[in-house]
């Protein structure tokens, strides 16, 4: 009777349940879509491409794709130019952003009104509005088609997003105790000595957040590479990736005027595949990044607590 | 006294020298293209001098973008509205999901990886090929009758259905670009103390009630900083068409012109922030208020 009894009581709690579940479900099949959409299509053939019955299970597999996409964007070259790009200006914003965050949440010093009001600004103004100075200043310096106007700007604070990093670090640090910094100071610490062997080992998840963030947007960026560095040999995958479309767009106009099939090597297979091949290296690295890194956010108090 | 002056100076000096790289950054690489780029915006470059040279021409440049130019405008428009649009879309649903994953007590670690995935992809030029594919729409296609038969896909008619599809592609959009906000309401509903929830439930308040008596109020700072991360995200991507817009036109050399594009769309981006930071915060500090008493 009472066992019952009880299952009628659980069984609406039971049903809401499954369908959270369902929905969470298709959700996250949402959310993978993309990748799987890629990694398909990047498989196809270009019969299959076009042929609409064909949807997730391509008829025969295309290796193909992958050895035109590697040539056509020059894959390990520009391997190298983005990690290159990436650790460094990743490295660079991770130690200015933290210094600047450390002295917003614990120093009291002329000026950090005016500087925090700066790095607000910096926050919201967006990079096209200041593009033309800042070109103009790389062209100066004769820094245009190196990387170092991607590099610099990062180990003085700025680079992409670098007041939001600011930012970050900023909260983390004002969440964190000041108690073992006084006993650090005590015990005769300097405080460069402090910061590295006292604050830096339990900040460790705010610098993980940030890296995770900064690694992401750099590697991706598109629009200030695409500015300052127009030579091929070293342009970075994004504009790549655009070039890809640019020299497909051109097939695709006659493929459409004759049957709608593929019949060039050339088709958007390849520029899945090479899409897929830019997408890698950030997804192997968020997959041992992940943990600490969605630990790291709900640690680096940025929701308060 | 003569101690606590010399401890508050050195504090200052370690102060100083934490912040002197961020102090130099700011000078080099904003303060002195922000100026000069606003400058610019009133004129132009001298071409017949070489270098850095600006002469003025007063507000020509506004002139030409908002009356003279064909294609500014419209775009802006179009920009604003798709923003519009897809703020609030992005911060609902990642707030919808963050509270219904905060339910949940299996998975969750395989949900919140998940829902942070598309970031990877993000305000790339890898999604933004994507979408030219039609990749958001492909994924809730109703021209297949895979969901909807076909028989009432053409009841509705072509007008209805592609309103349909533009707005579940807007949808599949907001959940892509909402990952890192889910993580952060996620953490900020995970932090509301359940002792709340349970008073509440004892003094018989149903769920819709606890949602905007407990749980909206608690998370409101999360939400302010999610707003204000949406804005700059969505006006930073590369698929935002005034940009390219500018960027086309400063490599046509037309620097005045693209500086003056860029100055008003800054103004209608710092509008919009401080219009959103004032009504959320007012509604903080009601909420703290009302605590309080």
């Amino acid at each position: 009777m009472t066992d019952k009894y009880n299952f009628r009581r659980k069984l609406p709690k039971i049903a809401v349940r499954l369908i959270l579940f369902l929905v969470l479900f298709g959700l996250s099949f949402v959310f993978v879509y993309p990748f799987l959409y890629i990694f398909v299509n990047s498989l196809k053939t270009g019969d299959d491409l076009y042929n609409f019955t064909v949807r997730w299970i391509p008829r025969s597999l295309d290796f193909d794709n992958y050895r035109i996409a590697v040539s056509i964007i020059d894959y390990w070259q520009k391997l190298l130019n983005n990690f290159t790009v990436t650790v460094i200006a990743s490295i660079g914003q991770l130690i200015s952003c933290s210094m600047a965050g450390y002295a917003f949440a614990r120093y009291r010093f002329p000026g950090k009104k005016i500087a925090f009001f700066m790095m607000i600004l910096a926050l919201i103004v967006p990079i096209p509005t200041i593009i033309v100075p800042e070109y103009i200043t790389f062209a100066n310096f004769g820094w245009l088609n190196t990387y170092l106007p991607l590099i610099v700007p990062s180990f003085f604070g700025y680079g992409l997003k670098g007041a939001l990093f600011i930012f970050v670090f900023r909260q983390f640090y004002l969440g964190l105790p000041r108690e073992l910094e006084e006993a650090g100071k005590i015990d005769g610490c300097g405080f460069i000595r402090i910061f590295t062997k006292i604050v830096f080992p339990v900040s460790r998840s705010s610098y993980l957040v940030v890296s995770v963030l900064a690694i992401v947007w750099h590697w991706n960026d598109y629009f200030e590479p695409s500015m300052y560095i127009t030579e091929k040999s070293k342009a970075l995958f994004s504009s790549a990736i655009a070039n890809i479309s640019a020299a497909l767009s051109l097939t695709e106009g006659s493929l459409e005027t004759t049957t709608g099939v593929a019949s060039s090597g050339i088709d958007n297979a390849v520029l899945f595949a090479g899409a897929f091949l830019v997408v890698l290296p950030i997804l192997i690295a968020f997959c041992f990044l992940q943990k600490g890194f969605i630990e790291g956010i709900e640690r680096s108090g940025l929701t308060g607590e | 006294m003569k101690i606590k002056l010399n401890e508050r100076r050195r504090e200052a000096l370690v102060g100083l020298f934490y912040i002197l790289p961020f102090a130099i950054g700011t000078l080099a690489f904003f303060i002195f293209p922000v100026i000069s780029s606003l400058l610019l915006s009133f004129g132009d470059f001298d071409s017949s001098r070489p270098g850095f040279h600006i002469i003025l021409s007063g507000l020509q440049n506004y002139k030409k973008a908002f009356f003279e130019d064909a294609n500014f405008i419209p775009l802006f428009i179009k920009v604003v509205k798709n923003t519009l649009v897809e703020i609030p879309l992005i911060i609902v649903f990642s707030l919808v999901i963050a509270v219904v994953l905060g339910k949940v007590d299996r998975f969750k670690g395989f949900f919140r990886v998940v829902a942070v995935l598309p970031f990877l992809l993000g305000t790339g030029e890898v999604m933004l090929q994507l979408t030219a594919q039609g990749i958001d729409r492909s994924i809730i296609s109703l021209n297949d009758g895979s969901i909807i038969s076909m028989e009432f896909v053409s009841y509705l008619g072509d007008d209805i259905v592609s309103v349909l599809s533009t707005l579940f592609g807007a949808i599949i959009k907001a959940l892509w670009s909402g990952g890192v906000q889910i993580l952060l309401f996620l953490s900020a509903v995970q932090n509301i103390s359940p002792s709340l929830y349970e008073s509440a439930r004892l003094d018989g308040a149903n769920e819709y009630e606890m949602f905007f008596k407990i749980t909206l109020p608690m998370i409101s700072p999360v939400l302010l900083l999610n707003v204000i991360y949406t804005i700059v995200n969505t006006f930073t991507s590369s698929t935002n068409s005034v940009l390219s817009y500018i960027q086309s036109n400063t490599l046509l050399a037309k620097h005045g012109f693209a500086a003056a594009m860029g100055w008003v769309y800054f103004a209608f981006i710092i509008l919009l922030v401080g219009l959103l930071s004032g009504l959320i915060g007012r509604y903080i500090k009601s909420n703290q208020t009302a605590v309080s008493r």
